[in-house]
């Protein structure tokens, strides 16, 4: 963007003023950084410091002898390989269903005339109001009758689709001129083919954005396997945690290295794809 | 070219696996709540006899209830306000020019990405005694002890710690809004003489923000209404139910005391608390923008 020219009657040049506004900010930056980073430094050096130290309140600010066998431990104490693998499973699934199912129901929605499409579409985006605590124990009575609680099945259907696919695929399909599935009906191409040949290859960014925020959602998710879930061979990562801190309460240092390594994917993922997660928040946001 | 006719086929073809999948976890689900809630049921008879509006006056006699309900209010209100607040104030500050501006975004925003499970066993490590709490406040000669084990504190600190994750959440949504504020807007302002930034941002930040907080009440709202495993991880609800809101208590009656009447009773007047708040700021928000159109 061009600098702003002066207005008539700034009383300091606009470039000084900026500088001057530095300086006056600078308090409010450090107080921000401080507040919402630190805890993050201070996890990890609780995760390399020892448990005596932790237990006498004793930690040095700086890790000088830094144990990091408290990682392999805190893996090796429980069974967190499997929990991982399972959260894998119900995530990759859950984000490739939400892809499917809101690409498909997007496109008829921005791309198909029929009778009731509106009321379709706030129907879909009603259910975003909803919190799932108040549907879940009709949804647990459900499993329960299909005989699918502990099983993946009841990890990964109830939320198969989600409004919010629904309408960001929505807002994309509506963006794309009328004349690219005008050219390929020409050729002989039916709806499906249009959809998937010519549209969803259109919206990669709608699928980035879906995949990386269902993806991260599911990772972290607690109550649905919290509720859905029985036995320890099919816990998921936050409830391996949750399990870890019901058998090592006080073992801090080694609940710590847990919290880490149960975090790194989630980091790992929004380094990927930033700008990716934060339109996709900006987006719901502005046009919803 | 496809037929108009079967063109609607296709169209219900392409909706038919969200709307099944909608229609089975969304609506009927809130169908059945609203049935059971008034009905009694143990979570296992085969019987749910009918009961009508007992379940609802048996959750509202219990002694614990009016302390769920206060807790509620308070945690809606005291996560609420607040994180919206420094939301909005990390998203001006973010906005400027400032060297490490996206540095700060980074780190603020960083704890939404973690789970309210590590998020909050990172806290209760914190706000242990001999924690880096207890240390602080020792230097202001204070010594609370273990936070969480604390009636008083135990709400006020669950409540710090859902605020310190949500706010950066908050920031985005403010910082896509601010995006949207011609800067010429400024300019034209300070020719009329609004010079100072309190004034530039009471009469033209704010009022153009009005749209994104809307949006960010009404979220705020609802996410604040199910926060659950914070408060499960962090306290149990306890102590002495310092911390019980409608959703832990929701599970504490369907799953811990097989009161699933009162539970479905619970969930529904969750239900409708929600529904109205947002309705009522929807209907608001719509009449305040007639005003300033």
């Amino acid at each position: 963007m061009v600098e702003a020219t002066p207005a008539p009657k700034a009383p300091i040049s606009p470039k000084r003023r900026r500088h001057a506004g530095f300086w006056r900010y600078v308090p409010y930056m450090v107080i921000a950084i401080v507040v919402f980073g630190f805890p993050f430094y201070w996890i990890i050096v609780g995760s390399l410091s020892s448990n005596t130290a932790i237990a006498t309140g004793s930690i040095p600010l700086f890790p000088l002898h830094p144990r990091w066998a408290n990682y392999r431990d805190a893996w090796a104490y429980t069974n967190f390989a499997r929990q991982v693998l399972n959260t894998l499973i119900m995530a990759v699934a859950v984000t490739a269903s939400q892809v499917i199912t809101s690409s498909m129901a997007g496109f008829a929605l921005a791309r198909m005339r029929f009778p009731g499409r509106q009321a379709l579409f706030i129907g879909f985006v009603a259910t975003l109001i909803i919190p799932f605590q108040v549907i879940a124990l009709p949804i647990f009575v459900l499993m329960a009758n299909l005989h699918w609680i502990n099983t993946f099945g009841a990890l990964i259907v109830p939320t198969a689709v989600n409004a919010f696919g629904i309408f960001l695929y929505r807002q994309f399909f509506l963006t794309i001129p009328e004349s690219f599935e005008e050219a390929a009906m020409l050729d002989g191409a039916n709806p499906w083919q249009v959809l998937w040949r010519v549209y969803w290859p259109l919206a990669k960014p709608a699928t980035v954005t879906l995949s990386l925020l269902t993806f991260i959602a599911e990772w972290n998710s607690f109550y649905l396997p919290f509720l859905f879930t029985e036995t320890k061979s099919m816990y998921t990562v936050q409830l391996g945690l949750v399990a870890f801190q019901g058998e090592f309460a006080t073992v801090y240092n080694l609940l710590m290295a847990a919290t880490v390594f149960i975090s790194i994917p989630v980091f790992v993922l929004y380094l990927m794809g930033q700008r990716a997660i934060i339109e996709g928040i900006a987006t719901t946001g502005t046009k919803g | 070219m496809v037929g108009q006719r079967r063109l609607r086929w296709w169209a219900a073809l392409f909706l038919a696996p969200a709307v099944i999948l909608t229609a089975v976890f969304f609506y009927y689900p809130m169908a059945y709540i609203l049935w059971l809630s008034m009905h009694h049921w143990n979570g296992l008879s085969p019987v749910k006899p009918f009961t009508g509006l007992a379940e609802f006056r048996h959750l509202f006699q219990q002694p614990i209830f009016g302390l769920v309900i206060r807790n509620t209010v308070i945690f809606v209100v005291g996560t609420v306000v607040p994180s919206i607040t420094i939301g909005l104030g990390l998203a001006l500050l973010a906005n400027r020019r400032l060297p490490f501006r996206s540095f700060l975004r980074g780190v603020s925003f960083a704890p939404y990405l973690v789970s309210f499970v590590s998020a909050g066993l990172a806290w209760v490590w914190m706000g242990s005694s001999g924690g880096l709490f207890d240390h602080l406040m020792g230097f202001l000669g204070f010594h609370p002890g273990n936070l969480v084990d604390n009636p008083s504190y135990a709400l006020p600190y669950v409540i710090a710690m859902y605020t310190w994750k949500m706010a950066g959440y908050n920031m985005v949504l403010y910082l896509a809004g601010l995006q949207t504020i011609p800067r010429e807007i400024y300019e034209a302002g300070a020719i009329d003489g609004l010079q100072d930034g309190w004034t530039q941002f009471r009469t033209i930040t704010w009022p153009l923000l009005a749209e994104s907080t809307f949006f960010v009440v009404i979220i705020n709202l609802i996410f604040s209404f199910r926060a659950f495993s914070a408060i499960y991880v962090m306290t149990n609800g306890g102590p002495v139910n310092s911390t019980t809101t409608l959703v832990y208590y929701i599970w504490n009656l369907a799953f811990v005391q097989n009161s699933w009447g009162q539970a479905a009773a619970a969930s529904a007047l969750l239900l409708i608390v929600v529904l109205a708040l947002t309705i009522g700021m929807v209907r608001y928000f719509t009449k305040e923008s007639f005003r300033a159109s």
